[in-house]
């Protein structure tokens, strides 16, 4: 796999000093700020400053990254338990982020949803799930609310190859196709499903060939590739949006680290993935390194810039951890707020005796 | 006043909703063509953008008009067998009952979910003959059980107009009565209790499906025992305090549900009167439910599982002594 390295590189750099230096100096941006911020989060993890288990989204960077600058402000996303990357694309706050997982009441949303529920509706980023697939019918929804509104939003309805077998994906699949919804099926196959390997639980060579019995077009992508994600995805959003035609999108990346948080104390002597695995597409396929390398061989930003980005991006997270480990808790007390819209309901049981 | 039968009041309750409100859509199986009879005219009237005729997938219809709902519509689901919800049970549970909390109130999801042909339809056996309310009181769903044309309308009106999802089951048995309805508009705001008989000596809380089971025993028990009563219409939230002035007035109480026994909805009712009206009591509360088991098909084992007038009345001369 070794000539991948340039490869990998060299399909970056073609054509690089043809596309707006100000889109791939955010690409690169963006895509530094999602790994710093998975990084810290670890630290604070281990730590034990964030109460809950969290899932890295380590390694695929280039996925939210060429989906969300490929989006406009308003259209929509709907999200995973992996959804770090994707909601700090989306352009959420990262202070409240990073406040959101510690729990801390200056959260997203108020140290109630933590790391695997963070929203924000002003962004269109109609929250990560807990549930593997239960998003995907929202984004169809959203995209059900834009076609009855007759507005252009197209919505992006994040899942992962081990989500693609759930049922509630085909039948919103099946859905979005008969009415016409306008809605990008974005499938990160980033090859396993906590420690089962996409090879034993996917039927057929691609998800993306699946798209076929919906009527859409599919297709599979190097998801380690921020252009190739961001060209694809752009032009799968601009079609969606002209045709409100649904389409599916896969994208081929990888995950360093464990499926979450306590995965190692959890499966100890039982690994799913050899070392040298996680290593080849560490050292060939890094999408932030060779993008890098790729910039810099083009010529189109040079590495004093870029570290430069780097050192700010490192400066900007830190603030963020700084503000989450500073910030309060909410009161205990306040645990019933918000259940229903109105709390004045006769027998609204907020006591436990 | 006009006399009107239950399922005129559903189709009235549907036309209100997409007239009322512009945000509103049906979804549900099989409804263009109204199969349950609920839904009909409602294209006629309101058009197919209205009143969707989603495929067999009621995870996904339900998921999508949570998304909806995020967007700030205002979607009602019908499901075509009461225990279909079953299937839809994380949408329900995990999602529509959970997003308010878990986003600190960023989100609304003011989704209205109708259940035609809840409880024991007859002869359905144990797939079609659930009112799965239980777990969703215990789960935190707000759930309406009108028995009576009356309460359906007024009931609905307020189940569309709240900003949580509302879980309405029409009970099979009482879906063809009839009842006197006001010509003019009203509504019967969720958490309020319906004395349907007063009376002197017993309280039988009765739901849904059993409550005309119940009056017709009050009437027959009359004037050897004077029975009151009441039927709380919305199970969550429960009108406790209606219940237990009754109960202080006769000092005696049975509950009646047809739902399984264990953790079920009578269970819970019969646990609160006895923690709050304890002092008051002369015997102990009775609850009259489902026997655990499924509902058989064939009528003899039909009638063995759902508590039927025998049973009630047994209970009711058990805790007179
Ligand atoms: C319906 C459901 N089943 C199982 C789980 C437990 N679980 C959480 S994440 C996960 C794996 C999901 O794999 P994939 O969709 O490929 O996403 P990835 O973790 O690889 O990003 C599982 C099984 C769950 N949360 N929900």
């Amino acid at each position: 796999m070794s000539q991948d390295v340039p490869e990998q590189v060299r399909s970056q750099q073609a054509g690089l000093s043809d596309r707006d230096p100000d889109l791939l100096r955010r690409m690169y941006r963006m895509m530094r700020e999602i790994r710093e911020f998975e990084h810290t989060a670890s630290e604070l993890s281990s730590a034990g400053e964030i109460p809950g288990p969290i899932h890295l989204y380590l390694g695929q960077e280039a996925v939210a990254t060429g989906v969300s600058l490929a989006l406009g402000d308003d259209d929509v996303i709907a999200s995973t338990h992996r959804g770090h990357g994707h909601v700090l694309a989306k352009g959420a706050d990262i202070d409240g982020m990073m406040a959101e997982l510690a729990g801390k009441e200056t959260g997203l949303n108020s140290g109630r949803g933590g790391s695997m529920h963070m929203v924000d509706f002003s962004l269109g980023i109609f929250g990560c799930n807990a549930i593997v697939g239960a998003s995907v019918p929202h984004a169809a929804g959203a995209a059900f609310s834009s076609k009855l509104d007759g507005d252009d939003r197209v919505s992006v309805s994040f899942f992962g190859d081990g989500a693609s077998n759930q049922g509630v994906v085909h039948e919103t699949m099946n859905m979005a196709a008969i009415w016409d919804l306008p809605v990008v099926f974005l499938c990160e196959n980033n090859q396993y499903g906590v420690s089962t390997s996409q090879e034993d639980a996917v039927a057929g060579d691609r998800i993306s060939d699946r798209a076929a019995s919906y009527d859409m077009a599919g297709e599979t992508i190097n998801g380690q590739n921020v252009l190739e994600v961001y060209d694809t995805v752009r032009e799968a959003v601009e079609t969606t949006r002209e045709t409100s035609r649904p389409r599916l999108v896969e994208c081929e990346t990888y995950r360093y680290e464990g499926h979450f948080s306590g995965e190692k104390d959890l499966l100890r002597d039982r690994p799913y993935r050899d070392e040298a695995e996680i290593e080849r597409w560490r050292d060939e396929r890094d999408p932030i390194d060779t993008f890098r390398q790729a910039l810099v061989a083009a010529d189109v930003l040079d590495e004093e810039t870029l570290d430069g980005i780097d050192a700010d991006v490192e400066a900007r997270i830190e603030d963020a951890a700084e503000f989450a480990l500073e910030s309060d808790y909410p009161p205990g007390d306040r645990a019933p707020e918000y259940t229903y819209a109105e709390q004045s309901y006769p027998d609204f049981p907020a006591e436990k005796y | 006043m006009s006399d009107q039968s239950y399922i005129s009041t559903i189709i009235q309750s549907y036309q209100e909703s997409l007239a009322d409100y512009d945000d509103t859509f049906v979804v549900g199986e099989d409804i263009q063509h109204a199969l349950m009879g609920t839904t009909r005219d409602l294209v006629a009237e309101f058009g197919e953008e209205r009143v969707w005729d989603a495929p067999i997938s009621e995870q996904g219809f339900h998921g999508l008009a949570i998304g909806a709902a995020m967007d700030g519509k205002r979607p009602i689901i019908e499901y075509q067998i009461n225990t279909m919800a079953y299937m839809a049970m994380d949408q329900l549970v995990n999602n529509a009952q959970k997003l308010r909390h878990m986003t600190h109130g960023q989100v609304s999801i003011p989704l209205t979910i109708t259940v035609p042909q809840a409880g024991t339809p007859g002869g359905s056996a144990a797939q079609h003959s659930d009112n799965p309310y239980p777990s969703l009181l215990n789960l935190g769903v707000k759930t309406v059980v009108p028995s009576t044309p009356y309460d359906q309308l007024g009931l609905f009106r307020s189940a569309v107009a709240e900003d949580d999802p509302v879980m309405v089951f029409w009970p099979a048995p009482v879906i063809g009565n009839r009842s006197e309805v006001p010509d003019e508009h009203y509504t019967i705001p969720l958490g309020e209790a319906d004395v349907k008989r007063e009376g002197e000596d017993v309280t039988v809380v009765a739901i849904g499906e059993k409550v005309p089971d119940v009056l017709a025993v009050a009437e027959r028990l009359d004037p050897e025992i004077s029975v009151e009563v009441v039927d709380p219409r919305t199970l969550l939230p429960l009108d406790e305090e209606t219940i237990l002035e009754s109960v202080e007035k006769t000092n005696r109480a049975v509950v009646v549900d047809a739902t399984n026994r264990t953790c079920g909805t009578a269970g819970d009712i019969a646990a609160r009167i006895s923690d709050a009206a304890f002092w008051h009591l002369d015997a102990p509360v009775k609850r009259v439910t489902r026997a655990d088991v499924p509902v058989s098909y064939s009528p003899p084992e039909e009638e063995f599982v759902i508590p039927g007038e025998d049973t009630i009345t047994e209970a009711i001369r058990d805790v007179m002594g």
